[in-house]
């Protein structure tokens, strides 16, 4: 549904963006992720139209992004990490605005308005003045009007951004949904443990080069990731150290307060090792559990921290 | 005790405490910014241009061209080119004085460090007179400029010392008192170019409450003397007349020291209800509520587009749908712009004051080539309404495009299907729409004066040249449409080129003063050469010179409304 081959946007003497090349399929939540100024939101703008790269060529469902402007602003929804308001508009009408902005016929506007409203659960809102909503629901009428024009791709730069964790929930809610009805949609975030959960595919960006494009699962085999498991024991914790260091699958083992974290080589299976091991030395097993890899902590790996 | 209390008498009267650090970081900033720079040398630039065209303007007056000839005139040069230079200065100031400090208060409320001021020691008083003594500062480096050009041009004689220190002070107090105005009004609002255009429109009326001074010069009322004190317009008008030899004067009270103190009175007075109001804000902020405080409905919904209030939020007016052009429908969903009906109030209250004043005139025998007392009012309502017009649809056209990028919606606006062309269109067809009225009185006053001029001179027995009215109303009609496309033009492409409303609107209004100076030149030659030295008619150079300035416009006009297209998609962020 996206596809970018050898992007690239200067600014002046900055480049902002160095040969992206992004696909993503139709119907995919894709987690857009990168340090500060790694040129997560100007990828964003040139798929939405609104730069034009240096060179380059980005595609929106087959689309030329330079050659069929309008044509990709029809099918994409685009919602930036600053969101602007009317402040003079009811909900409403803002929505009502865009609709005709979309040349939505004046008789359908109305349906479409309350349909969006009533998606994004602004219905009782909808003659309250924009700027007395609270920030969580100014991020709903965001995306209700990302939604008036039914777009194939939506384009969502740090949707929940300032919202508290109720808000955030919510918009995750949304987004589920969203996937549901059938929207592409890729999503720019920092708060990492939500694109982790709601999002089928992440890229990583530094220094305007992608440095990972790909499945969690990816993410692990591609860094060669340790597997991580959490041992809580009754008795002789020393002990349990001791035997755990003697497996030769076992990289680490440290003792954390009433834990003890054992690093494995591979993402492997070796809970029943562990398992038959301290059974074996007459040490009785509170709990264990199996620790994944957290994007954040990919996330940090494969990222240096250097900005532009 | 006492000592307590001289300790805080003196620290009050002390400089640095009354300014505190407030002054010293707006230096500071303001050092940095070349905008600054840009002003100062515009700000020279144009006043080199205006003293060379009142120079040649001087030149070409004179017929004689012996030396001893020129010599006698240099005193009366000398005059004219210190009134120039003075008078500029005068307006310059005030203008420069309301744009400068326009945001000063509501920019540190928007970006909320107006809160973080407020956890200092430092107290609302010195937040107001540091920020007001440091764009003075800078206004008065930038007066201090033309000094020595007035030292120069006072060698030719022609006119006293006294004058140039009598206008020097008005214009100082005039310029606090309109700073002051300014940084109040920027309490209030939160859009600075609101306050430019509130400031503007003051300025104009202030200039239109010179008529009567025309008229009454000799009264010794005092009504007259009142005018004369708390108008600085008015002030400077008389200490102007007072100048030339054989002034008539003379008989109205007039005391500068006393001006001064009223407007330096009147300033203090403005600048502590700016701290009031400043320390308002924060305890409102501090607290979370201005509930105690409830503007009344009709306020509310007058202001709903200035202050900065998130309590409308009631359903109370009732949902518009959109219809036509999405871009005109919001641009005109603002309060008193938004329907044909508040658009046809103002154009009748125009029109009824137009008709007293048409029917004063033909009462009086005003029309008549003999009393020209209507020529002069007309001027000063036309010219008036003109300046107001003009100012308000360059004002709308320069923020048109620059609030969206302000509110960080362009970005929204450019994503729909709307063309830069439609946005353009829809923008500047509302600033349009929105002075209609006052337009459309001037595009219909003018062939009505000028037929209801040659009708009574026909009927008196005076010749009247009727080929020439019935052209100057041709022109002048067209002349109108095309000021309009200039103006639009101008504003919008300077909207699409910068990013804040309030330097879009600066370079707007400082380009159009450029134009028209330039425009100004161009009549003179034009006058000069085309006119006078090939037809001697000086009718013909008249209308030529209309010809010129109509193209001129409409040409330019497009160019810029072409450009700011182009430009849409460029600029956004």
């Amino acid at each position: 549904m996206i596809e970018t081959k050898r992007l690239t946007k200067h600014y002046g003497n900055l480049t902002a963006l160095v040969d992206l090349d992004l696909v993503i399929e139709a119907g995919d939540i894709f987690g857009f992720i990168g340090p500060n100024g790694a040129g997560k939101t100007t990828t964003m703008r040139i798929l939405v139209t609104l730069l034009e790269p240096s060179s380059g060529q980005a595609f929106i469902d087959g689309l030329d992004i330079t050659k069929k402007g309008k044509e990709v602003r029809r099918m994409v929804g685009y919602m930036p990490d600053f969101m602007g308001i009317y402040d003079d508009l009811k909900v409403f009408e803002y929505l009502e605005f865009f609709a005709a902005a979309f040349s939505i016929e004046h008789k359908k506007r109305k349906s479409i308005v309350e349909g969006v409203l009533e998606l994004t659960d602004l219905q009782s809102k909808g003659s309250f003045t924009v700027d007395s909503l609270s920030r969580g629901m100014q991020q709903r009428l965001g995306l209700a009007r990302v939604l008036i024009h039914d777009p194939k791709v939506l384009v969502l730069d740090e949707p929940a951004s300032g919202l508290d964790p109720r808000a955030r929930i919510e918009i995750r809610e949304l987004l589920r949904e969203l996937k549901r009805m059938g929207k592409t949609i890729m999503i720019s975030s920092h708060i990492l443990s939500e694109l982790e959960e709601i999002c089928d595919h992440i890229g990583i960006i530094e220094q305007g080069r992608l440095v990972f494009s790909g499945t969690m699962e990816e993410i692990r085999q591609r860094m060669g990731v340790q597997s991580k498991v959490r041992v809580q024991v009754a008795n002789n914790q020393q002990r349990a150290i001791e035997l755990l260091s003697a497996l030769p699958e076992v990289q680490d083992v440290q003792s954390t307060g009433r834990y003890i974290a054992v690093t494995l080589d591979k993402d492997q299976n070796t809970d029943g090792i562990i398992a038959r091991v301290l059974v074996n030395g007459d040490i009785d097993i509170v709990s264990l559990e199996p620790q994944q890899v957290k994007l954040d902590e990919a996330f940090l790996q494969l990222t240096k921290g250097i900005v532009h | 005790m006492a000592v307590a209390l001289i300790s805080s008498f003196s620290r009050f009267i002390n400089p640095s405490w009354l300014t505190g650090p407030i002054f010293d970081k707006e230096l500071r900033v303001s050092s940095r910014r070349r905008r600054n720079y840009v002003l100062r040398s515009v700000y020279l630039l144009v006043l080199i241009i205006l003293v060379a065209a009142a120079w040649f303007t001087a030149l070409l007056r004179g017929s004689g061209t012996s030396v001893a000839w020129q010599v006698s005139r240099m005193a009366e040069v000398g005059r004219s080119l210190v009134l120039m230079i003075t008078w500029f200065q005068f307006l310059t100031a005030q203008v420069l004085a309301a744009v400068m400090l326009s945001n000063s208060i509501s920019d540190e409320i928007r970006r909320g460090t107006m809160d973080v001021l407020m956890t200092t020691p430092i107290n609302c008083v010195q937040i107001v007179l540091g920020k007001l003594l440091s764009k003075l500062f800078q206004l008065i480096l930038m007066l201090a400029v033309s000094l020595p050009l007035l030292a120069v041009i006072r060698v030719f004689g022609g006119i006293q010392w006294d004058y140039v220190v009598s206008s020097l002070s008005i214009t100082l107090a005039a310029t606090v008192f309109v700073g002051s105005l300014s940084m109040f009004l920027s309490t209030k609002f939160r859009r600075s170019y609101l306050v430019i255009l509130i400031m503007t429109t003051f300025l104009v009326v202030a200039y239109l409450l010179m008529i009567p001074l025309s008229f009454f010069r000799n009264s010794s009322s005092v009504l007259m003397s009142v005018i004369l004190h708390i108008n600085p317009f008015a002030a400077m008008l008389q200490v102007t007349s007072a100048a030339f030899p054989g002034s008539r004067m003379g008989t109205t009270f007039f005391s500068l020291p006393l001006h001064c103190l009223l407007m330096g009175g009147a300033s203090m007075f403005i600048l502590f209800a700016s701290a009031f109001r400043m320390r308002r804000h924060a305890l409102d902020s501090f607290l979370g509520t201005n509930a105690g405080r409830k503007l009344p409905i009709w306020k509310r919904n007058f202001m709903s587009s200035a202050f900065k209030s998130k309590s409308s939020f009631s359903a109370t007016s009732p949902i518009r749908p959109v219809t036509g052009s999405p871009i005109f429908w919001k641009e005109l969903s603002r309060p008193f712009s938004k329907s044909l009906r508040s658009n046809a109030i103002v154009l009748g209250i125009l029109l009824l004051l137009l008709f007293i004043f048409y029917y004063l005139g033909y009462l009086f025998n005003a029309f008549s080539a003999a009393t020209p007392v209507a020529m002069v009012f007309y001027s000063m309502f036309t010219s008036g309404l003109w300046m107001i017009a003009t100012i308000r649809t360059a004002a709308m056209a320069a923020t048109s495009i620059t609030k969206e990028k302000e509110a960080r919606t362009l970005p929204l606006l450019l994503g729909t299907l709307l063309e830069p062309k439609q946005i353009i269109h829809g923008k500047a067809l509302a600033a349009l729409w929105r002075n209609a009225p006052a337009w459309l009185i001037l595009a219909l006053g003018t062939p009505v004066f000028y037929i209801l001029m040659t009708t009574r001179q026909k009927t008196t027995g005076i010749s009247s040249l009727d080929f020439y009215y019935y052209s100057y109303i041709i022109f002048g009609l067209l002349g109108i449409v095309a000021n309009v496309i200039f103006l639009i033009g101008l504003g919008m492409y300077f909207s699409t080129r910068l990013k804040s409303s309030t330097a879009a609107l600066m370079a707007t209004i400082g380009s159009l003063l450029g134009f028209y100076v330039i425009r100004r030149f161009m009549f003179m030659f034009l006058f000069a050469i085309l006119g006078v030295m090939m037809t001697g008619n000086i009718q013909v150079a008249l209308i030529l010179n209309q010809i010129v300035s109509i193209v001129f416009n409409a040409v330019i006009g497009m160019v810029l409304l072409w450009r700011a297209k182009y430009r849409l998609r460029r600029d956004i962020f």
